[in-house]
């Protein structure tokens, strides 16, 4: 008798994780959503202190929720600040849970790459539902169970890959750690142990590369078919990362959107130009963060968020300060809205240099574009005479002479007063010389004094 | 194939008897095994489109089975409400 197989034949050639969820019409999510939100509210009112509270002093009652627009406009915005000062007030949690201190079954936190670090309590089902939407991306992308993942990352309680961690192990795909190695440990590991898909940040994934060929490693021939990023601007928001990452490993590279506290919450579309939000597992709409309305179909607005996932630290309507361009429809099918080019750029970072708005990521695509220009480069953002000034320091690829740097930097310069109607000041660094990270690629260096910054800025 | 309304009919008398079971043993490791398998009936459910409750472990959450066939008067009232 055959074995009872993880998937049919038929199941198995659908291009869709979940066919009728993702391709469910607007008016019938919507309506899902208003059903979800509203159970989601009386939850919070219920169980959590800290809900109750903010809603109270609003008059708020989860019974005032009747449409999706109620939701928006009624339900107080949460940000990051408010849940790291109660933690500290009252750790590890204060009265953010939602759900008796027993029921937390894994405790992650943020990267604290902003300051401390947020606490983030997982009930157990708060994990399975968070690692699903990894493998939504995942089976997108093409990866499938018999697919196995090294993980070049160090396992501590940084929320980052464990969830992919979770939707692999959803998948039954075999899942290898390479928790403790360095980065010639893990292209050995690669080597030994032959997985098919490669889970890092996207800037890791071109360091390993680099390391690799220093060892005389080419990892085109290497087993990995696949790598899938995530943790900072990946190849869906910047095209010459994807063209890097493929050529380097002879692979399809992928990326999702996640945060930490909230849900690994969008994975990425066929396209590869963008990435999906989860509607099963978050509601989000997109609001001018300097007016707090809504903002239309397409226009940039900053992301808020809200997570059925997280039960245990519910997060409604939370400021996840990403600014982005949200639209309805997508080529591949789904309806689920859609985040051309990922994250544009950060409210705290979109700063205005002699009148003009610059986007971090907008600078950091045409860097990245720029033959001679090596993946280390940083902005830096300084106060001077009135107005913020942004300078862009970046290494010349090895292979540029220091005799043609001057021209190189120039030539930078050029392209980007072209593209985006700015001048900035672009030196170039020796190489070696800029700071490389494991985790959190730091573009930004924000040397301006915080009295001088936007509010949104502080 | 099920048709989604076959499949949730099925899913939640699957949950009935995961939950039928569990209070009828006493075996720590079985209780642990359906709880799992009810989180995951639940995701199941929710995954269909079919439930908006948050946990499978609220109140409630385990519904009983549907009596007969309601009269067509009776479904017009429930509908009404
Ligand atoms: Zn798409």
């Amino acid at each position: 008798m055959p074995r009872w197989e993880q998937h049919t034949a038929a199941a198995r050639r659908s291009l869709f994780w979940n066919a009728r969820m993702e391709r469910m019409p607007r008016a019938e999510l919507d309506a899902l959503h208003l059903a979800k939100l509203r159970g989601l509210v009386a939850f919070v009112y219920e169980r959590s202190p800290y809900y109750r509270r903010k809603f109270d002093e609003r008059g708020l009652k989860p019974r005032h929720i009747a449409t999706l627009d109620d939701y928006k406009r009624l339900v107080p915005l949460t940000d990051k600040q408010d849940f790291i000062r109660l933690q500290s007030e009252r750790p590890p949690y204060g009265d953010t849970l939602a759900l008796p201190f027993d029921l937390v079954a894994h405790h992650v936190e943020t990267s604290g790459s902003t300051g401390l670090p947020l606490a983030i309590p997982l009930s157990a089902y708060d994990t399975e539902r968070y690692g699903e939407s990894w493998t939504y991306g995942f089976w997108a992308h093409g990866i499938r169970p018999e697919d196995s993942f090294y993980f070049a990352f160090n396992w501590g309680n940084f929320a980052g890959f464990w969830s992919c961690y979770y939707g692999a192990r959803r998948m039954g795909c075999r899942v290898i750690s390479g928790g403790g190695a360095d980065s010639q440990g893990h292209i050995k590991n690669i080597l030994r142990l032959k997985p098919t898909v490669l889970i890092s940040t996207p800037t890791f994934a071109l360091r390993l590369a680099t390391v690799a060929k220093e060892m005389g490693v080419d990892l085109r021939d290497s087993s990995i078919r696949f790598t899938y990023h995530a943790g900072e601007p990946g190849p869906f928001a910047l095209p010459a990362m994807k063209r890097q990452i493929d050529e380097a490993w002879g692979a399809d590279s992928g990326e999702l959107l996640g945060i930490a506290e909230i849900e690994a919450f969008a994975p990425g579309c066929p396209e590869r130009d963008g990435v999906h939000v989860n509607e099963m597992n978050v509601f989000a709409w997109s609001m001018n963060p300097a007016t707090g309305a809504e903002v239309g179909d397409g226009e940039v607005g900053e992301n808020i968020i809200t997570s059925y996932t997280n039960s245990a630290q519910p997060l409604l309507n939370y400021r996840s300060h990403d600014l982005v361009r949200s639209v309805g429809g997508c080529a591949c099918g789904r309806t689920w809205r859609k985040l051309p080019g990922v994250v544009l750029g950060r409210t705290d970072f979109m700063v205005t240099v002699r009148g003009t708005n610059v986007y971090q990521t907008a600078v950091e695509n045409l860097l990245g574009e720029h033959t001679g220009v090596s993946p280390f480069f940083q902005l830096v953002l300084e106060h001077a005479d009135g107005n913020d000034r942004m300078t862009v320091e970046f290494e010349p690829d090895p292979a540029v002479a220091r005799a043609d740097w001057d021209a190189l930097a120039r030539a930078v310069g050029d392209r980007i007063h072209k593209a985006l109607h700015v001048r900035l000041e672009v030196n170039p660094m020796a190489p070696g010389t800029l700071p490389r990270y494991d985790l959190k690629t730091k573009r930004i260096i924000d040397k301006r004094p915080k009295e001088l910054r936007r509010e949104l800025d502080r | 194939m099920l048709k989604p309304a076959e499949m949730i009919a099925r899913l939640r008398r699957a949950r009935r008897l995961v939950h039928e079971i569990h209070v009828g043993t006493d075996i720590p490791q079985i209780q642990s095994i359906l709880r799992h398998a009810d989180q995951n009936l639940h995701w199941a459910l929710w995954n269909l489109g079919e439930i908006d409750e948050l946990r499978p472990d609220l109140p409630g959450s385990v519904k009983p089975a549907a009596r007969a066939k309601p009269k067509p008067g009776a479904r017009k009232r429930a509908k009404k409400r």
